[in-house]
Formats: structure tokens, sequence, C-alpha cells
């Protein structure tokens, strides 16, 4: 044990000297070394900082070890690639841009500083640890100059999701924040807005859209030192926004609209909500006390306009169809394993090639594939899309095989509204209406209005309902199980007329057989391509 | 000092401090036990309480009506005891030939509480997993509970539903179940 105590002792001496050693090598070669404390100190590791051209660099086998990476090295062409989590990143010396891979996409980025060899030893620049290690392992780099430590910590966002959404004449942007921050907004340069959030961690993968709609480019966000920045690029410079803090949750919202000459769109009016009737479908509604307010709401903006119908003259021009399922969810198996994934996808490719061939309307489809999309994603791309028409194609299923036939879904509005949407809606409104009471437009406040509570389209979808259905009874030798609403979850944010199609009950082993062929998939496919026919001659009549 | 010396008593050391830990953890428990006994962790029932008839609302293949069954129950203190021993029976499935069960094979009732007429029910993923898919079972599904919990207690006035603890999307990839559930629909009875 005494010997265990003085080998000990040994020890900590040769580690002074060799410090002493180091410090005296830093003071002649202007390299030092620093501590790195990972995960609040749980981890203590050391390494070389070496500046050159007043510039800090780190050997790149110190950040190997300290990151956990793999590291590959091609003296040839002088490449080094990093293997990290799900990333790999490829480097070559003397070049600033770097290639990041991860799962099979791959992004040039630019460094600010390419990658050296000083001294034969492989050195990156300490900017590209900060900036793009740290986001890519979700960590937080502080560098303590006093105690010449580098602090690696799991970030604690406080900044923590960005939402932008499409509206018709504005684009709204939310920001998530954990706290009352400050904030303020800078137009550097004409076509971009940053947005600045001092001692704001943005969780950098999240902070972010590719929305890319008629106002906005891109957002993206990144750290800078303490501040969180978040870039939202502008189509057009004469974008103008209007921002507010809004709280429980606390977060930023800007709205960006267009310069000046963008009218607000012909919208409809309806003095009254239409009233919902379960009586077809089997689950269940609730009443909001909110609805009140909307309706109340709704009633004014239509005294404003002097509650007008206005006609417009409507066109079937884009169409979007969705394949349900996909990927890893198969959607219902028939009883001799025949999967919905697979058969819709063909009703749907049918119907996009009658359409397109013998209608020449726009027909985009959510998924090609035989790949996952999210639910909010097949409606994200009707709305991006601007489809005129929505049509989700299903087959159904039973718990016992025996359920047969086909029938149309449209959105149940007023059933199921979701209160807590609601009111965070309605309390932008308000906000916005006493920030802005002067130049509110009408539209915003019925644009939001009629998002929530999806009943503009109400009336368009269930004429189609009704159109598809009586075509699907046409063609189809089978069931005919009528229309019916429900609160079903790709209709509930469509931004168009919009259908939920359950083409035959795949459980069955007679309707798994009709579906196995291809006569009966083109005869639903004919059928659904039948009653856009229909209903764009009705629409646009 | 002795070198085995030092390691006997570290190891007296090493074994009071284990009983002392062991002994805080049984004081704990017993005392967390107690806690729980005072709010909900009474069996779901005892078999000398008064039996009841409840209501089950199963599916039906030939249309969306729901084909309602009657079982018994006991009547236990909490309603709250009630109503899961009322879903546990909507697991086990219909009796009646033609109505069809409503909740995925393997499926587990984790907890059911209700709070200000709120019913949150919470089942166990495979509700999620083995759920056949399609509108028509999903409704099936939502429906014969909304309709179980609603229909036979008046202190539940809405349901949500809960997958592993969580408010989820859907169940099926159709109906949004992002929200409590309310009201009923057309009952058929086959009984």
């Amino acid at each position: 044990m005494e010997q265990f105590i003085i080998d000990v002792k040994k020890r900590s001496n040769i580690i002074i000297y060799v410090i002493f050693m180091i410090l005296a090598f830093v003071t002649l070669t202007k390299a030092y070394e620093i501590t790195i404390s990972i995960d609040e100190g749980h981890f203590i590791d050391h390494a070389e900082i070496e500046e050159y051209d007043n510039k800090e660099y780190i050997s790149i086998d110190d950040v190997v070890r300290v990151f956990r990476m793999v590291k590959y090295w091609h003296p040839n062409n002088q490449k080094l690639v990093l293997e990290y989590e799900k990333y790999s990143i490829e480097m070559i010396i003397d070049n600033t841009q770097i290639i990041v891979e991860k799962d099979n996409n791959k992004k040039i980025i630019e460094i600010n500083d390419p990658p050296l060899i000083i001294n034969g030893k492989i050195m990156v620049p300490m900017t590209f640890v900060y900036n793009n290690i740290a986001s890519m392992a979700g960590k937080k780099i502080l560098w303590d100059q006093k105690t010449k430590t580098l602090k690696v910590n799991k970030f604690v966002y406080n900044i923590t999701n960005l939402r932008a959404q499409t509206y018709k004449n504005f684009t709204r942007i939310a920001i998530d924040i954990a706290k009352e921050m400050e904030y303020r907004i800078e137009k550097q340069i004409s076509t971009r807005l940053s947005v600045i959030i001092p001692g704001g961690i943005a969780d950098t993968l999240k902070c972010k859209s590719e929305i890319n709609d008629a106002l906005i480019k891109e957002i993206i966000s990144f750290q800078n030192k303490d501040d969180a920045v978040i870039y939202i690029d502008f189509k057009d410079k004469a974008s103008t926004y209007k921002s507010f803090l809004l709280t429980n949750p606390y977060r930023i919202v800007i709205d960006i609209s267009g310069g000046e000459g963008i009218k607000v769109k012909n919208e409809k009016y309806e003095t009254t909500l239409p009233v919902v009737k379960a009586k077809d479908f089997n689950t269940t509604s609730i009443q909001v006390k909110e609805v009140k307010e909307v309706k109340e709401e709704k009633q004014k903006i239509s005294s404003i306009s002097g509650g007008k119908q206005e006609e417009t003259n409507k066109k079937i021009s884009i169409i979007v169809l969705d394949p349900g399922h996909g990927g890893k969810d198969p959607g219902a198996i028939g009883p001799s394993g025949l999967k919905e994934k697979d058969v819709v996808l063909k009703i749907a490719k049918e119907l996009k090639n009658l359409l397109v061939k013998h209608l020449g309307t726009r027909v985009i489809l959510t998924r090609e594939g035989d790949y996952f999309v999210s639910l909010e994603g097949r409606t994200h791309t009707a709305n991006f899309n601007h489809a005129d028409l929505f049509i989700s194609i299903h087959t159904n299923a039973s718990f016992k095989a025996r359920s047969q036939g086909f029938e149309v879904f449209y959105f149940a509005a007023g059933m199921n509204i979701d209160p807590y949407a609601l009111a965070v809606v309605m309390k932008e409104n308000s906000v916005m209406q006493m920030e802005e009471k002067k130049s509110l437009q009408m539209s915003d406040i019925d644009i939001i209005v009629y998002d929530i509570l999806q009943t503009e389209y109400v009336k368009e979808s269930k004429n189609f309902a009704a159109i598809a259905q009586r075509a699907l009874d046409q063609k189809l030798d089978n069931r005919n199980r009528g229309i019916k609403q429900g609160p079903f979850f790709v209709l509930r944010n469509a931004r168009m007329p919009s259908v939920l199609v359950e083409a035959s009950f795949i459980t069955n082993r007679k309707d798994e057989e009709n579906l196995k062929s291809n006569e009966y998939i083109s005869k639903i496919a004919r059928a659904l391509y039948d009653s856009v026919i229909k209903y764009k001659k009705d629409v646009e009549r | 000092m002795d070198f085995e010396e030092m390691m006997k008593n570290k190891f007296t050391i090493s074994i009071v401090i284990i009983i002392i830990i062991a002994g805080a953890f049984a004081v704990y428990k017993f005392m967390t036990k107690r806690d729980e006994s005072k709010t909900d962790s009474y069996p779901i029932y005892t078999k000398n309480e008064e039996i009841i008839n409840i209501t089950l609302y199963f599916g039906s293949e030939d249309s969306d009506e729901f084909i309602i069954e009657s079982r018994e129950i006991y009547k236990t203190k909490l309603s709250v005891n009630q109503a899961k021993q009322a879903i546990l029976k909507l697991i086990e499935g219909p009796n009646n030939e033609n109505a069809s069960p409503v909740i995925p094979k393997d499926t587990k009732l984790r907890e059911l509480y209700v709070e200000n007429g709120h019913a949150y029910i919470d089942f166990s993923k495979e509700i999620s997993e083995n759920h056949p898919g399609g509108s028509k079972a999903e409704s099936a599904t939502i429906g014969s509970i909304v309709n179980t919990l609603i229909k036979n207690f008046s202190d539940i006035k809405d349901v949500q539903i809960l997958v592993e603890g969580k408010v989820i999307d859907t169940l099926a990839g159709h109906i949004d179940i992002r929200q409590p559930f309310k009201e009923t629909a057309e009952i058929k009875n086959k009984d």
C-alpha cells in the first residue's frame, strides 16, 4: 500500500515535470497546451493548439481522439476523411471546401480556414471544431481563455424549433424559445433578414426550413459565439416583415409579406359555420367553446366585407394524389399478404397517367415509390404546390374479414378541433391586431381561421366525395358504403378540397383477389379519373 | 498499518454502508407505497363487491354501427376502477358472432385516469402496431373505446387516447387522435 502511494507521488512529479516542459515549449513555439473538459468535466483531455497566421489550429489526432472519430488519410491526394457518427467529412489540405455526407446526402460546406500540414502534422482550424463539429456532435463548445480550457458540453438548447407556414399573402415564421429572450432583427442585405438572439443556443438541425414558397427561399440558423442567428432569405427584396413575441409558450413570430402591390387574394366569406352532422360517422366529435369565438370573428369579417360571396374563376389545374402508407408502414395487409402500400401506389400512378394524358392537369404524387412519408409531409406537398384538389388513396380493413366495398371520406369540420391551436392562432391574431390595427388586412385573420376550421372547402370536398362515390359505384361491382365524414389527419390541414378514398377492403378475401388484378386497379383509377372530369366541369362552369 | 487489517476494516465499513443503503431503500419503498395506496393503488376490484351491469360497444362487419353487449363488473368504490374493468372486458372481445373485436391482439391497458371529466386512457403500443389498419377498423377501435367509457360512466365527458403514455397522431394512419373525443354515433342493439 505504501509502495503504491509513493508510486503515485512519483507519477505526479513526472506529470508536473512534463507540464513544465510543455510550458517551456509553449513560450518558445507559440504553441500551447489546453485542457479539454467534456460534458461538464466528465472526461478531461489535453491537446495542443498552434497559432498559424494568427489563427488557432489543433492537431487532427486530438480532434479524432476527443470526439471519437475514425480518420482516414490519403497522402496521395492529400485527402482526409473523418467518420463521425452518421457523418462522413471529406477535407483536402489547403482547401476551404469540405464535403459532409449524411444518410447518402452530400453537401459542400465552405469553412473559414483550410486544414494545413504544420511540422508534418495535419492540423485543422479551431473554427472548424467550434462551428462544424460542434453542430454535428450536438455539443456546445466554449473557450475559456483564462484557464485555457475548451469546454465541450451537450447543448442545452433554448431555441428549440422553427416553423414556417405559407399563407395566401404572407408567410409566418414561429421560433420556439425556452424563456423570454431579447431579440433583434437586422436587414444587413436587402434579401436577408437576420434574427439575432443574444444568449440563444439554437438547435440548428430543427431551426431551419427549406420552405421555398413565393416569399421565402430558405431559413437557416447557426451559432455566432454567444448569439444564435437565424437567416431568413427572401425571394423579393421588397418583402416586408413584422414581428412580435408571444408568451405561453414563448415564441417569436415573424410575418413576411410581399412588397407593395401584392393584393389580397379572393377569399370566400360565409356568415355561418356549416353544421356538421356526424350521422354517418362512427367516431365522435368534440365541441370546443372557442368555436363560438371564431364564429363571431368570422361574422365580424363578413360584416366588414359586406358578407359578399365572391365567385371566382376556379380552375382545377394541379392535383395532388396521396397513395397512403409506404416504406416501413405497409398499411393494411390482406389474408394472402397483399399490401395496401403497393396497391394504392399502383392506383395513384395509373390515375396520374390518365389525368396527365387526357386532361393535361399537373399531377403530383406524395410518394413515387415504396418509401415512408409522414402524414404532415403529405398535406404539405399539397399545400406547398397550391393544389386544387387532394385525393388520398387507401384500401380499407376490418377486424374480421367480412367487410367489403368502397367508401369516400371528407373532413369533418367542427369535429375534433384542436382547441390549443385555435387558441394560439386567436392569440397571435389579437396581438397582430393590437400592433397593426391600422394596416391589418382582413384576410389575415380570415385565412388563419379557415386554416384551423377547414370549413372553407367542406362543401367542395363533399361534392367531390359524392361524385367519386357514384363513379366508383358505376365501375365497381362491389358494396357502396356511402360518403362519410371524419377527423382524418391528412385532410385536416389541407387547404383545398380534399377526400380520402377507401377503394375496397384488402382484408376481405374477395376484395383482395380483386385488388390483385390489374383490371380492378384500372377500374378504380378510371372511376376516380371520371370523377375529376365531372368535378372539374362543375367547378369551372 | 497492516495491509490486511486495513482491508478487513474496509470490508466491514462497506457492509455497514450497504446495510444502511438497503434499509433506507426499504423505508423509502414502504413510505411511497403507503402514499400510493391513499390515491389509486387499490386493486381494480375485490370479489366481495356488488355486481353491476355495463354495456360494451363492439364493431360490426356489416355496417359502421356498433353492436352492444352487456357485461357484469364489480361496483368498486372508485368509478375509475369500474371504467378499467369495462375496458379490460372490451379488450377480451365480443361474444356475439356478428360483433367484431375492436382492440388489436396483445394490447394492454396501461393506465386509465379521469380528471375533471376528461378520461385519459393509455394503451400499450400493440394497439397501434397490431392494428389491422383501414379507416373502418380504426374508427371502430376509437368509437368503441369512447362509447364504452362515455355511455357507462357519467363522470367521463371526453376521452383522450394515449399510447405508451404519449399523445400520438393516429393509431393506423387515418384518424387524428391528438385531441379528445366526445359524443357517439348510432348504435344497433343486437344483444
